[in-house]
């Protein structure tokens, strides 16, 4: 089955600044990919130029498609959600359902009017009248009841509460993993997605700093924790990263087989928070 | 599938006040002016004028002379009994006319804030994300916005005066009821009901072709302005116009701008016009116009 995304040098400006320098990366069919990035990283551009709301520089095939002349042709198959409240303020609950059954073809409303009646949100109230925790909920209630292959959310949880956000994934966990729809998911919380995922992009300055499938993850990554009479051991092999912990050094190191590391300590697999971070000071030229 | 109905529901759901209460409140005042002039305004005209014309070089003198006692209503009864069942038509005709004047200036003024302000306030309000991630088209969201101006708001502006329209009349048979000569005859039979109607929705028509160029412009600014889309609108043609007058001593710009942008003198035999070279250059510049609004509302962002 072809890649549900291929992006091949996708480059975007504004003005001088390079939004998305020559990212390439592809999805595969029923994959879940976190795209975690920090603030400014790119993360919303490269989900807006994904599903054609933003013009770009590069080739880019979704869903078979090319965004930029067939947007309205992919968006019977992908579903958008943007990071903060795009629903107009004008927009009554219940017609944003008449709307999205009047214009979606795939969008089932009995299953939109039951995520609502799981929440507070009254059906006669305008978005204008929702808190933010409601609009996002309405966003994703709509969003949600669209069948679709590919979905593409953009720090779809933020500022929710924990409640709404355990709930949020355990909905999204029971809805599509079944299903072989694609989801792309930008976020800052990472922990709170990590076991979902089935791939990882990290995002930086516009550039991709890390591609990886999460069970290629132990292979690639290691962490160990360094004695201070094994530092200069440790650093020979040149870790990606290293951070003080309780006395001792916390080390990530990339393509250096675990039996290479086992002299030094216990040797586990980093957290995505912390290769996070490892990356990207990498990236930046700082261990 | 067609969406064209709920794409124009949607700017009804946004428009709301100035789709549908602004000419209820307009159609409304009216017709308490109308409901005043029967109670509270009784007339007492003394009118004459005096009209000179010269056929065949010798000089003639008309003198009209009238005298009205009693409201609006009793004077036309008074004027009526003068009249054949023709001149009443004209009469009634007229009198529409001037009805639908009020409510018209409006619906002109909404169509061209509508169309200048849609698709920058999709944008300005980020609206365009959740828009755009919906399956429709951009050229089928622009046409869809075009037909939202030039279609479904004339028609909803012209029910209020038909409403209008028949409540003068309703009005004026009420207040001559015990008149010898019945309401019917005198103004609902030569009343030009449907044929008036119909005659606006040509007007409309023509207008929707004839301005063509007005209402694609104001829908590429709106797809295109960073702040304040007046000031483009505006801005470009005074600027076209100036510079025609700097370079030549000619005006083709600026009389084809004007004679495009704005209703004309009513007396203008628009069948005429309808298949002239003027209307098929008007039809151009408009279609390349909405190209341009539907290009720049495919390459559309947040601001």
């Amino acid at each position: 089955m072809s890649n549900v995304v291929e992006a091949h040098g996708i480059s975007k400006k504004y003005g001088n600044f390079n939004a998305l320098d020559s990212v390439s990366f592809a999805i595969q069919p029923g994959s879940i990919v976190g795209l975690i990035g920090p603030n400014g990283a790119g993360k919303t551009t490269a989900l807006k130029a994904l599903v054609g709301l933003t013009p770009f520089d590069g080739s880019l095939s979704v869903l078979g498609t090319d965004p930029r002349k067939d947007r309205h042709k992919l968006m019977e198959r992908a579903c958008f959600v943007a990071d903060v409240g795009v629903l107009p303020r004008w927009l009554k609950v219940s017609n944003a359902l008449d709307y999205a059954d009047g214009v979606h073809p795939k969008f089932n409303r009995q299953r939109a009017e039951a995520m609502l009646a799981a929440t507070d949100i009254p059906m006669h109230k305008r978005v204008a009248q929702l808190s933010k925790g409601m609009l996002t909920q309405l966003h994703l209630s709509l969003v949600m009841a669209i069948d679709v292959d590919l979905l593409v959310l953009d720090e779809p949880t933020l500022g929710l509460d924990i409640l709404y956000r355990k709930s949020f994934y355990q909905h999204l966990l029971n809805d599509y993993c079944d299903h072989q729809t694609s989801i792309l998911i930008s976020t800052h919380q990472v922990e709170e997605i990590e076991a979902l995922l089935t791939h990882l992009l990290f995002i930086n300055k516009g550039a991709i700093v890390l591609d990886c499938a999460m069970d290629e993850l132990a292979a690639r990554f290691n962490e160990v924790l360094v004695a201070p009479t094994d530092w200069a051991q440790a650093e020979g092999l040149s870790p990606i990263y290293s951070r003080d912990l309780l006395g001792k050094k916390a080390m990530i190191f990339e393509d250096t087989p675990a039996a290479k590391l086992a002299d030094l300590g216990e040797v586990s697999t980093p957290s995505v928070a912390d290769l996070f971070v490892a990356k990207l000071q990498t990236a930046r030229g700082i261990k | 599938m067609n969406y064209m109905a709920i794409l124009i529901q949607r700017e009804f759901w946004e428009h709301r006040n100035t789709f549908i209460i602004l000419p209820a409140i307009v159609a409304g005042l009216m017709f308490i002016v109308m409901l005043a002039g029967v109670l509270y305004a009784p007339l007492n005209i003394n009118f004459s004028s005096e009209t000179t014309s010269e056929p065949n070089g010798q000089q003639v003198q008309i003198s009209t002379e009238r005298n009205f006692e009693g409201n609006w209503a009793e004077a036309m009864q008074q004027e009526f009994s003068t009249l054949d069942s023709e001149q009443r038509t004209v009469f009634l005709s007229t009198a529409f006319t001037g009805i639908d004047v009020v409510l018209s200036v409006v619906l002109w003024l909404v169509i061209l804030s509508f169309l200048l302000n849609c698709l920058f306030n999709d944008r300005r309000d980020r609206s365009i994300l959740f828009w755009k991630s919906m399956p429709i088209s951009d050229a089928t969201a622009v046409l869809a916005k075009l037909a939202t101006a030039l279609l479904a708001l004339p028609i909803v502006y012209l029910s209020a005066m038909a409403a209008l329209q028949i409540s003068w009349l309703g009005l004026f048979t009420l207040s001559t009821l015990d008149a010898e000569a019945s309401a019917w005859d005198m103004v609902w039979v030569p009343a030009p009901i449907l044929s008036h109607w119909l005659r606006y929705l040509g007007l409309v028509l023509f207008y929707g072709l004839w301005c063509l160029p007005l209402w694609g412009w104001l829908l590429a600014v709106s797809a295109n302005a960073k702040r304040t889309p007046l000031v483009s609108a505006l801005g470009v043609p005074l600027c076209l116009i100036i510079a025609e007058r700097l370079i030549s001593d000619q005006a083709y710009i600026e009389s084809w701008i004007k004679a495009h942008s704005m209703p004309m003198d009513p007396s203008t035999d628009i069948a005429a016009l309808l298949f002239s070279a003027d209307m098929l250059l008007a039809v151009l510049v408009g279609t390349l116009w909405l190209g341009v609004a539907i290009w720049l509302r495919g390459r559309a962002d947040e601001l």
